[in-house]
């Protein structure tokens, strides 16, 4: 097998898959790439077993078909070296030797059995939908953070997309905290929803680019695949139930507050240096049409106060939340305003952003806070 | 200049065995661990006899009968009472005092007297609890808690001073710190006292005469404060002492071991109903917790188990019932099928959060109001009614499982039933 392929493409294509590749695998030949080659097209493959992604490119002056296994970290380091030049790939299929030229260069890596890596599943009784790549990657991007590392409840550490026949809803949730990501889109489809684990979407939001483009999700009751471009990423679907999100959501949260976005983060941000390092407790008492915001450590004698104008009307509160948590939520909001909406301390409140202009993406946060008095 | 004085009780549990048992004054007496395991403390008499602290008594039970020395099981019950005696007679001294254990109060006594009227009135302190409670005390006297501490170590090594022992300048100051080992230093522990040998650190004065930059670069703030009090700079607030990092209840069992579900589901509700209630008392909840038991070490002839399993929770616990729970379904989940006679059992809790911070959880389904209020009023009844006065099922009524003492002495002071009485 042999072909001649440019240096930059083919690391281009590397990388956009290489997110996929574990630093320690049980298989060794989970530490390479898979070569499958037929005709003049080129695809390589990345997997971990959980997740598999594959591009495929052209190639010249093609010959001969077969698969190959070859070293992912050689190779990679190898391609950032050279400046764009065409690479010769000779493969000797007998004993999976690698021959690779390179102006004046020659190098020499012994690669393993292509038929041994392993194959992505077949795919039965799938669905599936359209979806614009801006789009997903709004979603991704908006509700990614707030997922959960506890490999207790496995159900929330990923994205739950719930598919209606008229919108799509994205969840992601850490019991602390729960962001929702809706857009209308007509779909068509039957009601169903699963859930997506972390790795590949943050693997999706890196090769999603700035051009739009359509993005095809097929996916069955175990597996979910992404098409676009060049580019398949298969992925397995978290096997765990995520929680009922609509019975958590407050419905009553009668005292409201908007606020400016920005003077709420760069406080807040002030606050929590003097705050407790390890709770991160930040208390906001709000009365009038002003918030206060306060945080101590004892230990280190620290302490912070700080007052914003805000557009409250409701009872007075005081109600004390992580200050990483919110600023991490604020941070994923585009507007400038934001309405808060809460009912008493030990109940969760609402975040929304105060929609500009007539958009019909809907975004919804919800966070829990600390309970000041046990 | 502040004033401070720690009250200590000398040998405080040889001590109350003593106060009921007159004969005994003068005589060696030792106090054993439960299940009368090994002794847990000594009577200075004992220590002369070179009984070292933790031998088992099957060790040097010939000894101890050729020597004359009287033994008792722990009677926590008389000690503890004993100790609430000690302390309310204190307390009347000063209107700002911190217990600070079992046997041991801080008092404020600044502003109260100096000098000589200070000594004085410290004397009179010491004379008021002995004769009222029947236990000797030592009291050390400074401007810091921590040379108030070393005062007292002064006050029980060298009988000339009576029992009681003042730091109030500053010759007495280095001459005190030039003879006290660092290791004996209040807060230093043994993982410090370790660092401290390797730079060479062997008394308190070596220690005080480095810089404090260095003090804050090689220990924590804790050191730090250590530093600044024996250079008579007042730092330390005991009700601001660092609160446990874990707290661990266990016991092991009498004889064979405990071989039934039931029996150990008893013993381990109870240890968890017992870290619940410290946990409460220093205002913290748990965020993870340890459910162990294990066969003894020491019988290879019977079959071998053990049981470690660390759960966490999903919103941090102080509440007698849930964590029950948890432990009840982490116990039944990991028990092994089979007769293995368990000698240990026991619960650790930790990653502890104050009990003002708790992160709340979307996903709870517990109103954690409600439990609150709940823990609250049950403590209430247990306060005015006897600990455990309302407890869970599970926790049991016979305590089969309990410890075996065979040398108590009764609840004299608790009980009616033991009340002396005089012919």
């Amino acid at each position: 097998m042999k072909f001649i392929v440019s240096s930059t493409q083919l690391l281009k294509n590397l990388v956009s898959i290489g997110g996929i590749l574990n630093t320690r695998n049980t298989m060794p030949i989970l530490d390479d790439f898979l070569f499958e080659f037929s005709e003049d097209v080129l695809k390589i493959t990345a997997s971990d077993l959980e997740t598999t992604m594959t591009t495929e490119m052209k190639v010249d002056m093609a010959d001969g078909e077969g698969a190959i296994a070859i070293p992912a970290k050689t190779l990679t380091d190898m391609l950032r070296t050279f400046s764009d030049i065409p690479i010769t790939f000779t493969v000797d299929m007998d004993n999976f030797a690698i021959d690779i030229a390179a102006n004046d260069g020659h190098y020499r890596m012994a690669g393993h059995n292509g038929d041994e890596f392993p194959k992505v599943p077949a795919f039965e009784d799938a669905h599936s939908f359209v979806i614009s790549s801006d789009t997903l990657s709004a979603a991704i991007s908006k509700t990614l953070f707030a997922t959960s590392n506890e490999e207790l409840r496995p159900g929330i550490t990923g994205v739950l997309f719930d598919i209606y026949p008229d919108e799509i809803v994205f969840v992601a949730t850490d019991a602390h905290r729960l962001v929702k990501y809706t857009k209308p889109i007509d779909l068509g489809n039957e009601r169903i929803s699963f859930i997506v684990p972390k790795k590949p979407l943050n693997q999706l939001k890196t090769v999603l680019g700035t051009d739009e483009c359509d993005v095809k999700v097929e996916y069955n009751k175990t597996n979910v695949i992404f098409t676009f471009e060049t580019l398949k990423l298969y992925s397995r679907l978290i096997n765990g139930a995520f929680p009922n999100y609509s019975a958590i959501i407050p419905q009553n949260n009668s005292n409201v507050m908007l606020i400016d976005r920005s003077a709420l983060i760069t406080t807040l941000r002030r606050v929590s240096f003097f705050a407790n390092q390890s709770t991160n407790q930040v208390r906001l008492s709000v009365s009038g049409q002003a918030i206060l915001i306060s945080g101590e450590d004892r230990e280190f004698a620290s302490e912070a106060k700080e007052r914003i104008a805000c557009d409250y009307s409701g009872e007075d509160l005081v109600i004390g939340f992580n200050s990483k948590f919110l600023l991490d939520m604020l941070s994923h909001i585009d507007t400038s305003q934001i309405e808060v909406k809460m009912s008493v301390s030990s109940k969760p409140a609402v975040i929304l952003p105060v929609e500009e202009s007539e958009s019909d993406e809907k975004l919804f946060m919800l966070i829990s806070p600390i309970l000041l008095n046990n | 200049m502040k004033s401070y004085a720690i009250c200590d009780c000398d040998n405080f549990f040889a001590s109350c065995e003593r106060v009921f048992a007159p004969s005994l004054h003068d005589k060696p007496v030792v106090i054993l661990s439960n299940n009368d395991g090994c002794i847990i403390a000594r009577s200075s008499e004992a220590k002369a006899l070179g009984i070292a602290m933790g031998t088992p008594l099957y060790q040097i039970k010939d000894f101890l009968e050729k020597n004359d020395v009287a033994v008792f099981s722990s009677n926590y019950t008389l000690y503890g009472d004993m100790s609430r005696r000690v302390m309310s007679l204190l307390s009347k001294y000063s209107p700002v005092f911190w217990q600070y254990s079992i046997d041991e109060m801080f008092l404020d006594l600044t502003g109260i007297a100096s000098g000589n009227d200070l000594l004085s009135y410290c004397k009179s302190l010491r004379k008021t609890v002995t004769q009222g409670t029947g236990i000797p005390i030592t009291i050390g006297i400074a401007p810091t808690k921590t040379l108030a501490k070393a005062a007292s170590k002064f006050g029980k090594k060298y009988k000339g001073f009576k029992g009681v022992c003042m730091i109030d300048d500053e010759t007495k100051r280095i001459k005190a710190l030039k003879m006290l080992n660092v290791s004996d230093v209040w807060g230093i522990g043994r993982r410090t006292n370790k660092k401290l040998d390797y730079f060479g650190i062997k008394t308190a004065w070596d220690f005080t005469q480095k810089s404090e930059k260095w003090i804050q670069k090689e220990f924590t703030v804790t050191g730090l404060k250590t530093w600044k009090e024996l250079q008579g700079v007042d730092c330390i607030n005991v009700d601001e002492l660092p609160e446990k990092k874990s707290i661990c209840t266990s016991r092991s069992f009498a004889d064979q071991g405990l071989a039934d579900l039931s029996q150990i589901e008893e013993a381990l509700t109870n240890f968890t109903a017992e870290c619940s209630r410290k946990l409460r008392s220093q205002h913290s909840c748990c965020k993870m917790l340890t459910v162990f038991a294990y066969t003894s070490r020491f019988r290879d002839d019977v079959p071998q188990a053990s049981i470690y399993k660390t759960i966490e929770l999903p919103v941090p616990s102080n509440d007698r019932q849930e964590l029950t729970g948890y432990v009840m379904k982490t116990l039944r989940a990991e028990w092994k099928a089979g007769t293995y006679l368990y000698k240990k059992a026991g619960i650790i809790v930790w990653e502890m959060t104050p009990d003002n911070a708790i992160q709340s959880d979307l996903l709870d389904t517990v109103d954690r109001d409600k439990q609150a209020a709940l823990a609250k009023t049950i403590d209430a009844i247990n306060l005015k009614n006897g600990q455990d006065a309302v407890h869970l099922a599970i926790q049991g009524h016979d305590k089969s499982w309990f410890l075996k003492c065979e040398h108590k002495s009764k609840q004299f002071t608790t009980n009616l039933k033991d009340i002396i009485h005089v012919k």
